[in-house]
């Protein structure tokens, strides 16, 4: 790819590559704004940018993930995710095969999940401005009676159920940024949760509290999260937190802990007292969620916002690092 | 001769004593020495010491004046005596009269005293079967007793302690208030009638014996093996028959303590003897008041307590067992400790009755709560303590009696300093106590522990507001570590008060600094220890730093290199070897290295990526690795452990040392390459495993030397745990001897003492106005 000769060129990429693979109307249509129809009722909408090196990683790259992460963001709060706006920026030099390989990716995780890709935006920077593709996505969903109420009413005795192995984006991008060749590679989770999504707020009703797509600081960071927003102490167990066998190798090599580790198509989700059975059930039947398992329980606040029992003993507090993890012992 | 007083002028004065004053017999022996002097008036105890209140004729007043300071109980430690002239009160008696402040609202500046070993002659009324205290385990007298640990309030004064529950009985108080008797004003004097009860009970909280019985049942059970659950001065301990290899076992096995050192307690100085290869500074530490577990060289005969002193280098290729060539040992601290010593008539290993890693439990119901499935028998009793505190434990290192813990008997630490912001400083994460200034005094607490857990870090918060009730300090400043992630920074920025952060090894020096009374010094300090957060945000524990109370500048340091696994790389030492093997000598060297269940070959592709490595320098990491190396210790079953293994295992005749070349630059670096290559070599050749530890220690003593004779003539001063070790230090101690050195002391050189050192540096930057942080 070449940038600066001007919008000729420039529409030709758009036009062949980017309206070809995505295939949509309103794309096509070349208009300043996508025109949508009018719905009624409340709206959520999101953004994220995404930025990963490498662009294709195990289970996943840089197309699947722009769109699941933003449609995991509409699922969680429950919306039922519509439309997507979709802005490229591209590294002068990128080969166009790479190009196509990730939009053909975006296409397939938008087919998948039902969402209209209808506006985007392609800016190439010169080499050294960006990190070859950066992607920058906006979502819109409709929100779908009755939406989980969110952490702050989480109530003690709720349960805490996570919908599969933790850790595995995080470990799959770090191996294969760093070319880990470990037996066997770690894939990533980047995946959908809309299903797993309409599944429990169908299942549980208003016996759903609250759901959180576990991304950048794994399951740990979102339990820091709730436990501030509800003022309660969150209590799990390290037994019954899904490890699949390629994270547990990797991060016990690389002194990690998946529970601090970003995921991709994984969620913690906060249902009443009694009701995570029903949750599991429910998540069960699918197969992206079939490895959930209750985690905790939501207790009366103590000192330790997080605790997490390990082994045979007792409670012991689960700390966020504030950055990188550093060790404390002296 | 009949002696004819002539009617003399009444005179009066008012004397005022400071320092370390009550709860040692300091008003009895003023009160006797009033007496024989024939002087009129009072003495009480006051939030600032001792007050004296002396009048009669001229030549008596003078007669006591003069021979107060030699009247003074051995214990006390003077800082101040002031006297001035005051009004005649036509007092007709001298007393020992109640403090006029029992509800103190300013800052205490008198000191709080600390908890006394039971001493000679209580320990002959309790095995004396005709006296009425025999075996009474609450036996105490104004040399012995508890006093820190029951202690609610200041001044120190009976109904302001635990004691205040127990109303002494007619014999007690005539005791009590007879200056010729030696309980004379004892505030925890005490009998069997009137005060503490024991009783044991077995593991369902029945009740199965008391008194007597209760001892005679808790010696029984140690000779059957059982282990016993103990309420001694401060908390809980769990005492085993140290004799009994399976009860030792068992004890290790239920509190999952695997390879870490036990302590062993002997009923006399000539009982200890025959474990240890003492000195006379050990002996004296030993016998003590504080009572300190003393850290001493084991004989042969410690044997019988093998499994005490041993521990199982799981790694080694034959699994053998080596020997830590140490044994802690010390004497009994309470009258029941003595007592039971005399029936079972041989050491017990007496251990902290916590769970491993939780502080040490000290009221009943939690107790049997968090020792239920471990203890067999238990013995109780219904004094509270106040205040949790564990056994302090000492060794002795170039002469000087150096704390490895600092707790009983030692703690509260007075700090020489004052401090007139009132201040309290958290320390670090592990091994965590607090030193505060309330403007009038400056101390360092007992130790708490490390900050895993949620017990430890409630007791932190609990030790913080009792401290700062106790002493009266109000509207603090908070002075902390750097490190993001200790739980007394979080804990720290989330209190209301002003916080400063300092890092952690000028920290180290500045609490050196303070042991040796150079705070107004600019001093070369040589901070080795583990991991401390550095203000580059890597890893220090290698430094050399010029500093000041108030600044610091890293003038060296230990080459750097990359720990893969964060914490899991400190719990296991091969990482670190085969780090430093592939630093030192290449890839493919690094790949050769083999260990029992590791492969060195799954690190190195990690090592290459700097984004998977933690960059350190610090020298307790060198210690691992060449511990790796030296014994094949893959992984560590308790902090410090390889580091401590490789010292035990120093045959000190040995010759030759490892190079430590020094590159000029700035900082500068102390490359240890070379060290490697030469061990390695040593490795290769099979030089014995004694021997290449003792040229690692000279080598490393040689560099330290080297680059410390550079700024000649600066003191130099040792901070960090790593000058735990003895051998290390006493190599520099002689080869330093002809410079000041500030050698450790009794301000923990190690985590333990970091607080003390924040203190002193709060101090300087608060002085200079400046809540910056030094860099
Ligand atoms: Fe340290
Ligand atoms: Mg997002
Ligand atoms: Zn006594
Ligand atoms: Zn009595």
């Amino acid at each position: 790819l070449a940038h600066g000769e001007g919008g000729r060129m420039m529409r030709k990429l758009i036009r062949e590559t980017i309206v070809d693979i995505l295939s949509s109307e309103s794309l096509a249509e070349m208009d300043d704004a996508a025109r949508l129809p009018a719905i009624d009722g409340p709206l959520a909408m999101t953004t994220d940018s995404f930025v990963v090196s490498p662009l294709f990683f195990p289970g996943g790259d840089i197309g699947s993930l722009c769109v699941y992460g933003t449609v995991n963001d509409l699922a969680v709060s429950g919306a039922k995710p519509l439309y997507l706006t979709l802005s490229l920026i591209l590294e002068e030099g990128l080969p166009i095969a790479v190009l196509q390989e990730v939009l053909q990716s975006v296409a397939r995780a938008a087919n998948q999940t039902g969402i209209k890709i209808v506006a985007g935006d392609t800016k190439v920077v010169p080499r050294g401005a960006a990190d070859g593709l950066f992607i920058n996505t906006t979502g819109i969903g409709e929100l779908v009676d009755p939406v989980p109420p969110g952490p702050q009413a989480l109530c003690e005795g709720d349960e805490l159920i996570v919908t599969g192995p933790v850790g595995r984006h995080g470990i799959a991008v770090l191996c294969a940024r760093e070319e880990l060749a470990l037996q066997p590679a770690p894939t990533s989770d980047c995946g959908s949760l809309v299903a797993a999504t309409m599944q429990l707020r169908h299942r549980l009703g208003t016996r759903l509290r609250t759901m959180r797509d576990a991304t950048r600081g794994g399951v740990g960071a979102v339990l820091h999260e709730w436990s501030e927003s509800s003022g309660l102490t969150l209590a799990v167990n390290e037994k019954d937190i899904p490890v699949s066998p390629d994270v547990r190798g990797a991060s016990e090599l690389l002194g990690l802990d998946p529970i601090h580790i970003a995921n991709e198509g994984t969620m913690l989700i906060a249902v009443e007292s009694g009701a995570s059975e029903d949750a599991l059930e429910a998540l069960r039947s699918l197969p992206e969620t079939q490895y959930s398992a209750k985690i905790g329980t939501a207790i009366t606040r103590q000192a330790t916002p997080v605790t997490i029992t390990r082994m045979f003993g007792r409670p012991q507090p689960l700390d966020q690092p504030q950055g990188a993890p550093q060790p404390r012992i002296c | 001769m009949k002696t004819v007083t002539s009617p003399q002028l009444r005179v009066a004065k008012r004397l005022t004593l400071t320092g370390s004053v009550q709860g040692i017999g300091m008003r009895p022996a003023i009160a006797r020495l009033a007496e024989q002097s024939r002087v009129h008036g009072f003495v009480r105890n006051t939030c600032s010491g001792v007050e004296v209140h002396v009048e009669g004729d001229t030549e008596s007043v003078a007669r006591f004046t003069d021979a107060l300071r030699s009247h003074l109980p051995t214990a006390s430690e003077l800082d101040s005596l002031q006297q001035i002239a005051a009004e005649v009160e036509q007092f007709d008696s001298f007393a020992i009269i109640q403090p006029s402040e029992l509800n103190q609202q300013d800052s205490l500046t008198t000191r709080v005293p600390a908890d006394l070993v039971v001493c000679d002659r209580c320990r002959e009324e309790i095995r004396d079967a005709a006296n009425r205290r025999y075996d009474y385990p609450f036996t105490s007298c104004t040399d012995c007793g508890p006093r820190y640990s029951i202690i609610q309030r200041m001044p120190y004064e009976r109904s302001q302690t635990s004691m205040t529950e127990f109303a002494l009985c007619e014999t007690c108080q005539a005791e009590y208030a007879s200056a010729s008797d030696r309980r004379f004003h004892s505030q925890t004097n005490a009998c069997s009638k009137c005060g503490p009860q024991l009783w044991a009970c077995d593991a369902n909280h029945r009740t199965i014996a008391g008194g007597h019985d209760a001892i005679e049942l808790a010696a029984t059970a140690i000779r059957n093996g059982q282990i016993v659950a103990l309420r001694g001065l401060g908390g809980y301990q769990l005492i085993v028959d140290a004799g009994s290899q399976s009860a030792i076992e068992r004890l290790r096995r239920r509190k999952q303590r695997q390879g870490k050192p036990l302590a062993v307690m002997v009923g006399s100085l000539s009982k200890a003897e025959p474990f240890a290869t003492m000195n006379d500074v050990e002996r004296e530490q030993l016998t003590c008041s504080a009572g300190p577990i003393v850290v001493a060289a084991a004989t042969a005969n410690a044997r019988i307590c093998r499994a005490v002193t041993q521990f199982a280098s799981e790694s080694s290729a034959q699994s053998a067992i080596q020997e830590l060539g140490t044994i802690g040992l010390f004497l009994p601290t309470t009258p029941l400790h003595q007592r039971l010593l005399d029936r079972v008539d041989g050491p017990l290993v007496c251990t902290s009755g916590n769970l491993e890693g939780e502080p040490l439990a000290f009221e009943r119901d939690a107790a049997m709560d968090d020792l239920h499935s471990i203890a067999d028998v238990w013995l109780h009793h219904d004094r509270p303590i106040t205040r949790p505190i564990d056994d302090s434990v000492v060794r002795v290192i170039a002469g000087r009696a150096v704390s490895l813990r600092l707790a009983r008997g030692y703690a509260p630490l007075n700090l020489n300093i004052v401090i007139e912001r009132p201040t309290i400083a958290v320390g670090g994460h592990q091994k965590v106590a607090i030193a505060l200034s309330n403007g009038r005094q400056s101390l360092l607490g007992p130790h708490i522990g490390d900050m895993n857990t949620i017990a430890a870090r409630q007791r932190f918060a609990d030790q913080v507001h009792d401290l700062t009730e106790l002493y009266g300090v109000h509207d603090f400043d908070i002075v902390c570590d750097l490190h993001p992630d200790y739980f007394t920074t979080q804990w720290s920025q989330n209190q209301p008060n002003r916080c400063v952060q300092v890092q952690h090894h000028h920290a180290h020096i500045a609490a050196g600094m303070l042991q040796h009374g150079w705070q107004d010094q600019q001093v070369l300090g040589v901070a080795f220890d583990g991991t401390g957060y550095g203000t580059d945000g890597t890893i220090w524990g290698g430094e050399f730093l010029r500093c000041t109370a108030s600044s610091f500048e890293r003038v060296g340091h230990l080459r750097q290199f990359g720990l893969v696994g964060g914490d899991q790389a400190i719990r296991e030492p091969w990482r670190v070897a085969t780090s430093l093997v592939r630093d030192a000598l290449g890839d493919s060297q690094a790949a050769e290295l083999s260990f029992q269940s590791r492969d060195a070959r799954t690190l190195i592709p990690l090592l290459s990526r700097p984004a998977l490595s933690t960059v350190t320098t610090s020298a307790g990491r060198l210690f691992d690795g060449v511990a790796a190396l030296v014994l094949q210790i893959e992984s560590c079953q308790y902090e410090g452990q390889a580091a401590i293994s490789l010292e035990a295992v120093c045959d000190q005749s040995a010759l030759g040392h490892y190079r430590f070349p020094i590159i000029q630059g700035q900082p500068k670096i102390v490359d240890w390459r070379p060290m490697i290559r030469e061990l390695m070599q040593d490795r290769a050749d099979g030089v014995p495993p004694d021997v290449m530890a003792m040229r690692f220690h000279r080598g490393l003593a040689i560099a330290i030397t080297e680059f410390c004779d550079a700024y000649s003539p600066l003191s130099v001063v040792l901070g960090g745990g790593v000058f735990q070790n003895r051998i290390l230090v006493e190599l520099l101690a002689d080869q330093m001897r002809a410079r000041p050195l500030g050698l450790p002391g009794m301000i923990p050189v190690g985590d333990g003492g970091l607080a003390a050192g924040q203190l002193l540096i709060a101090d300087a930057l608060a002085r200079q106005g400046s809540s910056q942080l030094c860099a």
